[in-house]
């Protein structure tokens, strides 16, 4: 399979902290999910293949091109960060429009791409309305119009699915999917297992700026399946989510962090992502954010790296 | 092969889709509210002229009129309208204006991070700012269109034997002065605005407290030569024979300190320009 990115003994600091440490790995073509806790480097090599900044040391390339200031290669990219505004003074169109615009689409191109942007992430209801007024759903999937507006053969997602009402996560994975049965390319970045291995097949797991892992995610979900999970939730009328979840034996202990939000503990993860749409959905609830705590994660990365330690020794 | 139609079209749509941000810019400033608290701004002195004017100027005018002539009346009202625009609205609001506008030309941006939208398009870096300065130029500018024309139009009507629109011809004089004070200030601040977190506080301090920081380094004629309020007195002095700018000592000619103002805003844009072209967006 074609290589899309390469990153050769890749370094980065800002300062004296070091974002990317010594990262040699190859992308292939498909979906590739960066996982790792926050801080572990994922948005900086984000950036760094899309050529917002450079590396300190080390080589990055995209379809074997630096990716600096590399105006045909943008033309092939398209990039979603989780961090940043909108241009909240422009309805959805006119900034799906103006970014089309900015990408060299012109005239009958721009108009089709805009409409075609739209379409895809459900937002063309709602394409004349303020950005500002825009949900945060629906603030995430006009950044995904705007990034695949010019029709890019690679797509760039920084946390695409993170503190997203489950209905906005499902149709944003659906939306990955269907991009890589385009024939396209994907990368994503998540500090949660589960939303990458939703849609990717091959990870690149990252911890304090280093390669912990490249490949397949089995081995490694395993491991991370063992230990318990905490999932913060927050959602309109908590109490009866909780008697409702806990009639489920998979769940381990649930604890109130204020009068709508809580911490679930889980020993399989996977059943409690599936059934809690299902409770969401039958019940009515309204949930305002769902999604893994860093904590849990953060301690499968430090026994993976200590695990890698042991065996290098 | 490409036909000549062809290749021009494709440069016609390469011109017109680097333009993007430039339009953007500007729809941006248009669409802002601070923008319109702005034009407020710099028309709420305009009561106070008012008043004063009637209470006090129309006197003296009439005075001025009846001695020396309407013809030296009027010349007088024209130097105090220099005056005026001068050292109210350049030399004070004016910084606020540029300082308000050319510190978010980029720095909100980088702040908002909106910047990324940008950056990750087929677009070359240092364009950025080469299309964001004109827009702000325009803008800026046109926020003083109004208030100096006002400004002109009630002083001038209070003068024996004039109205308001006697010497309106003065008018583009002082909007090109205010065109050469906003690009100046406002190459400054777009910088600052870049290279600074929170450039607030030195854009106040460059702002207004620019003479005594280059009198820490310079003295005499080069002390004053190294300001831009300065080079804004000597081109204000060139268009009128009467008030106080017209007394004042001046070092070189009008188009000495147009070219030098010209000079500074092209160094700072090409300095942007430069600095963004490395700029890590973190």
């Amino acid at each position: 399979m074609r290589t899309i990115v390469r990153l050769e003994n890749v370094s980065k600091w800002f300062g004296e902290v070091v974002a990317v440490n010594n990262l040699t790995c190859d992308l292939k073509g498909g979906i590739t999910g960066f996982l790792g806790p926050n801080g572990a480097g994922k948005t900086t090599t984000l950036k760094m293949i899309n050529g917002i900044i450079a590396p300190n040391l080390g080589r990055v390339t995209v379809f074997g091109e630096d990716p600096w200031d590399n105006m045909e290669l943008r033309k092939k990219i398209g990039v979603v960060f989780e961090m940043g505004n909108l241009y909240d003074w422009m309805t959805g169109e006119d900034f799906v429009r103006t970014m089309g615009r900015l990408s060299g689409l012109r005239s009958e191109d721009l108009d089709k791409g805009v409409e075609r942007a739209l379409k895809i992430a459900n937002l063309y209801e709602a394409k004349n309305r303020r950005l500002k007024g825009y949900s945060h759903g629906m603030r995430q999937k006009i950044k995904i119009s705007q990034a695949i507006v010019h029709d890019p053969q690679i797509l760039i997602l920084d946390e695409p699915l993170g503190g997203l009402d489950p209905i906005s996560r499902r149709y944003i994975s659906d939306l990955i999917r269907d991009w890589e049965k385009e024939g396209k390319d994907l990368i994503m970045s998540s500090h949660v297992l589960h939303e990458v291995e939703a849609v990717a097949k091959k990870i690149v797991l990252l911890f304090q700026g280093k390669l912990l892992a490249q490949g397949s995610i089995e081995a490694i979900r395993r491991l991370i399946d063992e230990r318990p999970h905490t999932i913060k939730v927050k959602i309109d009328k908590p109490k009866e989510f909780v008697k409702e979840i806990l009639e489920y034996d998979f769940i381990s202990s649930v604890v109130f962090l204020d009068k709508d939000s809580l911490i679930v503990r889980t020993k399989n993860p996977e059943e409690f992502y599936t059934v809690f749409p299902q409770i969401v959905a039958n019940k009515g609830f309204e949930v305002e954010f769902m999604g893994v705590t860093d904590e849990s994660l953060e301690a499968v990365f430090k026994y993976l790296t200590m695990r890698t330690k042991r065996t290098s020794m | 092969m490409e036909t000549g139609t062809g290749s021009r079209l494709k440069m016609v749509n390469e011109v017109s889709y680097r333009l993007e941000i430039f339009k953007m810019t500007l729809r941006s400033y248009a669409k802002d509210r601070k923008s319109w608290i702005l034009e407020i701004f710099l028309l709420f002195p305009l009561f106070v002229i008012f008043i004063i004017t009637r209470r006090y100027a129309d006197e003296d005018y009439r005075e001025t009129a009846q001695f020396l002539g309407e013809e030296a009346a009027k010349q007088q009202a024209l130097g105090d309208i220099m005056d005026l625009t001068i050292y109210l609205y350049m030399v004070i609001l004016a910084i606020f204006v540029t300082i308000v506008l050319g510190t978010s030309l980029l720095g909100t941006e980088k702040n908002d991070k909106t910047i990324y939208y940008i950056l990750t398009r087929p677009i070359h870096r240092y364009e950025i700012p080469l299309q964001k300065f004109p827009a702000y130029l325009i803008f800026s500018t046109s926020l003083f269109i109004v208030p100096l024309t006002l400004l002109h139009m009630t002083m001038m009507s209070v003068v024996p034997g004039s109205n308001a629109f006697t010497g309106i011809g003065l008018v583009p004089k002082l909007i090109f002065i205010a065109l050469l004070c906003n690009a100046a200030y406002g190459s400054i601040f777009m910088f600052i605005g870049l290279i600074l977190k929170r450039p607030l506080l030195v854009a106040l301090i460059i702002g207004f407290a620019g003479n005594l920081l280059t009198s820490l380094i310079f003295s005499g004629s080069t002390q004053a030569q190294t300001t831009i309020p300065y080079h804004l007195e000597v081109i204000g002095k060139s268009f009128v024979s009467s008030g106080q700018i017209a007394t004042m000592e001046t070092f070189n000619t009008a188009l000495t300190s147009v070219l030098t103002l010209i000079s500074l805003t092209a160094f700072f844009v090409a300095l942007t320009s430069m600095k963004i072209q490395k700029q890590d967006f973190e």
